[in-house]
């Protein structure tokens, strides 16, 4: 008989699996972490990384807001809890720049080969529980308090200023296409994708996400926070639900695997005992933060940002705020106060 | 690698075709709860009341009314029957586990979606027939007033799922674990002067209008609205059983997976002393979130 | 002036160590001098170069000397 409780079914499970395999592979040959797009433009200037970034929201954006004004798909929107957002941010912010790479980063990373980054992911999970469900839920509950909507809706650049989002988007696009077509090439010695490759490849695994996930029933796109949170509560907290997301990661993992070992950049690499304890701290303060802001670099910062949501424009300006100031006071000042250094042993 | 990117690129789209696919289809294509034919070998029930009944129904249907499978008796009336006076009901139809049950009423909604949960929370094969006798006329089908011969009694012994259908005890259980959506299905009036403490109010007129479906998108909507998501586990209650039993058709074909519906009418939860808000001021619109996935 | 040039071993660091490393390193050596760094991860590899490139000193040569491990010979410009 056809049980009316089914569980999720594999072809949800598999479809997770296939999206994240794409997601892996992609972040993999595009290099792509927004910890280094975001910490670049500061440290060094560079802003390479950074394009790959925006390049992925635009080409999001254009297509979310084309399937949702065609009917096609119903989003949901990230909530503006603007405390939790502010905190959660820098938090996050913080601790990637820490522990050198982002929640999506870290994961594919593990699947290189990093043992870093696999000792930040567990701390990232760490996090996740005690800020959700932990010791730490109250504070949770305390800065998430405060929810500000309009008309009972999540807030949107769109319906804050009472537009329809397409004149929201279209400026965007214009803007950062100008931006986009001036820039020039970048180097690479790598082998990896150029910036352009990666933008528009993780635009489409975003808007492909989004399709394969909502008819899933999780009404979400790209992210790495509540997926990670599934995985981390089915192991310790009792979460009985392995749903789309869950499956994301799985397929992300091995996306990055494949992709490592095919182009023979898979390679077990161990850091120093003090920068395994750095990935931790940095673990441990991003999956704080991210279970607070509701979402990570991805989860807010390509994903929420893809519907406009106020609640990820916020949370994306603390993360690069947290990540600014951390890269700043870990790695501008001190090669600053060198450069002193030597300018005044020169004289 | 160029073979990988191509296979990675085409089970891309594919997938995100398959889910553009599902999310913009009728609802019909759900198979598993609503039929638009009667299958080989199948029992048909009519879920009507006795005069409905004899003024015409479809060749060979057994009659079990919807009020048929309530308690007027007792403190609260319209709770649901007792397990085992609902199992001697069945058994007297002749049901078992071994045939499937299409269940159809006027057409309306009325009846049959509650029958079909109650069938199924016994352990049995049931089904809902799309559109009911309306359709079923207009399509040119048979209605006759010839009586079928009387069934013979089964001896399956039916277990009854306490976990889809739930009683106060166990509603109060549920959200004292905190795992489950409160879910309103009366009139928004009705819900706007008083009802459980976090319940979403998603009228049953709107989930199901007129016995009909709305798309999956526009389901997608209301749901959105009301803050629930197929990953919530939505404890359902009405002004009746069969109230909230509309409701749980349109979402269990909607595909939640898992769903509680409470055995009762609202006075019920009301009379066992669950916790109530009640609402002075105008309408508040629930901002805050319980199990909607945003990370 | 040909002494051998100073190596860098950076291959297991995260990231920005690898980038962050030589900076220091290359920009504490005279104008001219030579400096070869060891890298094994391919981020880093990218992020060392175009820096290098983009801060006027110069990429001598890049050996790939094994399976995601490079030999990275930077000028001090």
């Amino acid at each position: 008989m056809l049980a009316v409780e089914a569980p999720v079914n594999w072809l949800t499970l598999l479809s997770g699996t296939v999206v994240g395999l794409a997601f892996g592979y992609a972040l993999q040959r595009g290099r792509f972490c927004t910890n280094t797009g975001f910490r670049d433009i500061l440290l060094v200037r560079d802003s390479t990384l950074f394009r790959a970034w925006a390049l992925a929201v635009v080409v999001q954006l254009l297509g979310v807001t084309a399937l949702t004004s065609l009917g096609l798909l119903v989003t949901s929107v990230p909530p503006l809890w603007w405390a939790a957002n502010i905190v959660g941010g820098v938090t996050f912010g913080v601790g990637m720049v820490l522990a050198g790479g982002c929640s999506s980063g870290t994961c594919y990373r593990v699947g290189e080969g990093l043992a870093g980054s696999l000792l930040a992911l567990i701390a990232f999970g760490v996090g996740i529980v005690a800020m959700s469900q932990g010791a730490l839920a109250p504070v949770q509950t305390a800065l998430r308090n405060t929810v500000l909507t309009i008309d009972g809706q999540a807030m949107t650049v769109a319906n804050l200023i009472g537009v329809n989002p397409w004149w929201v988007v279209v400026p965007i696009t214009i803007a950062a296409g100008l931006w986009f077509w001036r820039s020039g090439r970048s180097s690479y010695r790598s082998g990896g994708w150029e910036w352009q490759a990666a933008g528009a490849a993780l635009g489409v695994v975003g808007i492909a996400a989004w399709l394969a996930s909502t008819a899933s029933g999780r009404a979400y796109g790209l992210s790495m926070t509540g997926p990670l949170r599934s995985w981390f509560g089915f192991f310790f907290g009792g979460n009985p639900n392995i749903d789309w997301g869950s499956m994301l990661i799985v397929g992300l993992l091995l996306g990055a695997f494949v992709s490592a070992a095919v182009n023979r950049e898979l390679r077990w690499r161990v850091p120093k005992g003090e920068r395994l304890l750095q990935s931790v701290v940095g673990g441990l303060l991003m999956g704080l933060g991210a279970q607070l802001a509701g979402g990570c670099t991805i989860g807010h910062s390509l994903t929420g940002l893809s519907v406009l949501s106020v609640g990820s424009v916020v949370s994306t300006a603390a993360i690069l705020l947290g990540a600014w100031v951390t890269a700043y006071w870990m790695f501008v000042r001190p090669s600053q106060q060198l450069e002193r250094t030597i300018a005044q042993a020169a004289d | 690698m160029v073979g990988i990117e191509v296979l990675l690129a085409a089970l891309l789209l594919g997938f995100g075709g398959l889910g553009l696919w599902q999310l913009n289809r009728p609802l019909s294509a759900e198979g598993n709860l609503i039929v638009s034919d009667v299958p080989e070998g199948s029992v048909l029930l009519d879920a009507r009341g006795p005069l409905a009944y004899r003024s015409g129904h479809l060749p060979g249907a057994l009659r079990l009314w919807s009020r048929d499978l309530l308690a007027f008796e007792g403190e609260v009336p319209g709770m649901l029957a007792s397990p085992e006076a609902l199992a001697e009901t069945l058994a007297a139809l002749g049901l078992d586990t071994a045939r499937p049950v299409v269940v159809y009423d006027a057409g309306t909604g009325e009846d049959a979606p509650m029958v079909t949960l109650v069938l199924r929370a016994m352990g049995l094969d049931a089904y809902l027939l799309r559109g009911g006798l309306e359709l079923w006329r207009s399509n040119g089908g048979d209605v006759t007033t010839e009586l079928p011969p009387v069934p013979r009694p089964s001896s399956a012994t039916l277990t009854f799922d306490s976990r889809l259908l739930v009683d106060a005890e166990g509603t109060r259980r549920h959200l004292a674990e905190n795992a489950v959506a409160p879910l309103d299905t009366r009139a928004a009036p009705l819900y706007l002067s008083d009802h459980l403490d976090g319940a979403v109010n998603l009228a049953a007129s709107q989930l199901l209008p007129a016995g009909t479906f709305p798309r999956w998108s526009e389901l997608d909507q209301l749901l959105e609205r009301a803050r629930l998501t197929r990953d919530t586990h939505p404890i359902i209650y009405g002004d009746s059983v069969a109230q909230a039993a509309q409701a749980w058709l349109a979402l269990a074909a909607y595909g939640v997976p898992h769903i509680h519906v409470y055995a009762g009418p609202y006075q019920g939860l009301v009379a066992a002393g669950l916790p109530i808000t009640q609402v002075v001021a105008q309408a508040a619109t629930s901002t805050r979130t319980s199990s909607v996935c945003w990370q | 002036m040909t002494t051998s040039p100073e190596t860098l071993d950076l291959r297991g660091e995260i990231c920005p160590y690898p980038l962050f490393e030589s900076k220091k390193a290359l920009e504490a050596l005279p104008k001219g001098t030579r400096l070869i760094v060891l890298i094994d991860y391919p981020l880093a590899l990218d992020n060392v170069t175009r820096w290098a490139e983009n801060a006027g000193h110069t990429v001598v040569e890049v050996d790939t000397v094994g399976a995601s491990e490079w030999r990275i010979v930077l000028e001090r410009g």
